[in-house]
């Protein structure tokens, strides 16, 4: 029996993430209540989950955090702290949309390799650390929320149960207009302030779950790499530089296997097993 | 809504200290057994997407379901339909019915989930609104000549004197 391609479940698992989010709003209008909330604060069988920016910007504005939040901020950070931000590959919706716009931009011939630094998480880091630091000192509100796209996804469902429709989520088409004529994922790479706290609490765990390259199994050549053609994030996971902006999604591994499987994912810094030669070194993550 | 304030779900806190936690989850609007409450619209990040409640659509009937909803603590835990403080209903008596001597009407006082402490009948027939109104906005939603308005908390703290009687 083969085993499914990465690819595909990891697209069964966003398609039906989006469809139970979807769904949510219209189950609880039923009387279903053992799942509620969007993807700032959910409780799933009375397990909660929540945006770690969002509880992280309740407790610097309002110097507690009630004890749900807090729980589901920190099952949120345990579970991105072992896997890597994974929600950013499957879980959110608007990471689906933009993937797929990418690839349609990938087919009319729009994406083109260096046209935009590499330094994304950067500027995602410095616009969450900017919005926290403005939320914590003038006590504002959690203005970041404002700018989480799958809780505004969420909240076209929510609105939709009490008959409104939320203006503000016609910023998502204009973007992945905007993203698909780039040839870039514009948000992903260089604004979205959400996954910047899943990223960084990747980056405390050595032992999470990398991908990893064995230079010696690697059969492509310097201008013939698949793994940089199938990153949509335009990461290069043949760099050595810091891993933290790769959610983990695994394309450049399914790229390689028919390449020589070079890349892997392993816990932790994977060693070289026997009659493998060259380096390891975990992907590049600009 | 007067001065622009929302009326907020049962539980909620001050209007500055509610707006600091509430994440906007939706999760009180989404368990609302009766869809009373609904998420804000708009493009102010500050209140876009956080809960509130229009009586004339449809008001709280206080089944306190939503204060241990939320996952901030945005609404305080409370339990009793007596806590909920939300504001306080104003009943012009201009365009009250039974003020007005062209009909007994007791709709509000009928229908007030905190019938005969929230709202009494003087004399068995004037409905006044007391302090123990919580502002749930039943009444607001039930009277025919729409001679009661529910005023949120935080209009009440800004014109402590005034407005609700």
């Amino acid at each position: 029996m083969t085993r499914p391609p990465l690819r595909a479940v990891r697209r069964a698992v966003q398609i039906g993430v989006a469809l139970v989010m979807a769904a949510v709003p219209f189950a609880n209008a039923k009387g279903v209540n053992w799942i509620s909330g969007n993807f700032l604060a959910l409780d799933a069988l009375g397990l909660p989950l929540g945006d770690p920016l969002a509880a992280a910007q309740v407790a610097l504005s309002a110097r507690e955090l009630a004890r749900p939040a807090a729980l589901g901020a920190c099952l949120a950070l345990g579970l991105a702290l072992v896997l890597g931000p994974v929600f950013c590959a499957y879980a959110c919706p608007y990471g689906l949309l933009s993937e797929w716009t990418h690839a349609l931009s990938r087919r009319l011939g729009r994406v083109r390799a260096g046209r935009f630094p590499r330094k994304g998480l950067s500027a995602r880091t410095l616009l969450a650390t900017i919005g926290l630091a403005a939320v914590g000192v003038f006590g504002l509100p959690p203005l970041l929320n404002f700018l989480s796209l799958p809780a505004a996804y969420s909240r076209l469902w929510q609105y939709a149960v009490s008959g409104f429709f939320w203006l503000p989520v016609l910023a998502v088409p204009a973007l992945l207009l905007v993203e698909g004529l780039c040839g870039v994922r514009l948000w992903c790479r260089f604004v979205c302030p959400q996954s910047v706290l899943l990223a960084l609490s990747h980056r405390l765990a050595p032992w999470g779950l990398r991908t990893t390259f064995t230079a010696g199994r690697c059969r492509c050549g310097r201008d013939d790499r698949a793994c940089l053609a199938a990153c949509s994030l335009a990461l290069d996971p043949r760099r050595k530089a810091p891993p933290a902006a790769c959610t983990n999604c695994g394309d450049c591994v399914e790229a390689c296997r028919e390449r020589g499987g070079a890349l892997r994912f392993a816990l932790g810094r994977r060693r070289e097993g026997p009659g493998e030669s060259g380096s390891t070194r975990p992907a590049d993550g600009s | 809504m007067p001065d622009g304030h929302l009326l907020r779900p049962p539980g909620a806190r001050d209007e500055d200290a509610f707006l600091r936690r509430c994440v906007q989850c939706g999760r009180c609007a989404q368990l609302c057994p009766f869809g009373s409450i609904f998420l804000e619209t708009g493009f102010d990040p500050r209140t876009s997407g956080t809960p509130r409640i229009d009586p004339r659509r449809t008001p709280c009937w206080l089944c306190m379901r939503c204060p241990p909803a939320c996952p901030t603590g945005a609404l305080r835990p409370v339990a009793e339909m007596a806590k909920a403080d939300m504001g306080r209903a104003w009943l012009d008596k201009a365009r009250c019915s039974t003020y007005e001597g062209s009909v007994l009407c007791k709709t509000c006082h009928e229908k007030c989930p905190l019938r005969n402490t929230a709202l009494i009948m003087d004399m068995g027939m004037f409905p006044v609104v007391t302090d123990a109104c919580v502002g749930c906005g039943v009444c607001e939603s039930v009277c025919p000549r729409q001679a009661i308005v529910t005023l949120p908390r935080a209009s009440l703290s800004r014109d402590a004197d005034g407005g609700a009687a």
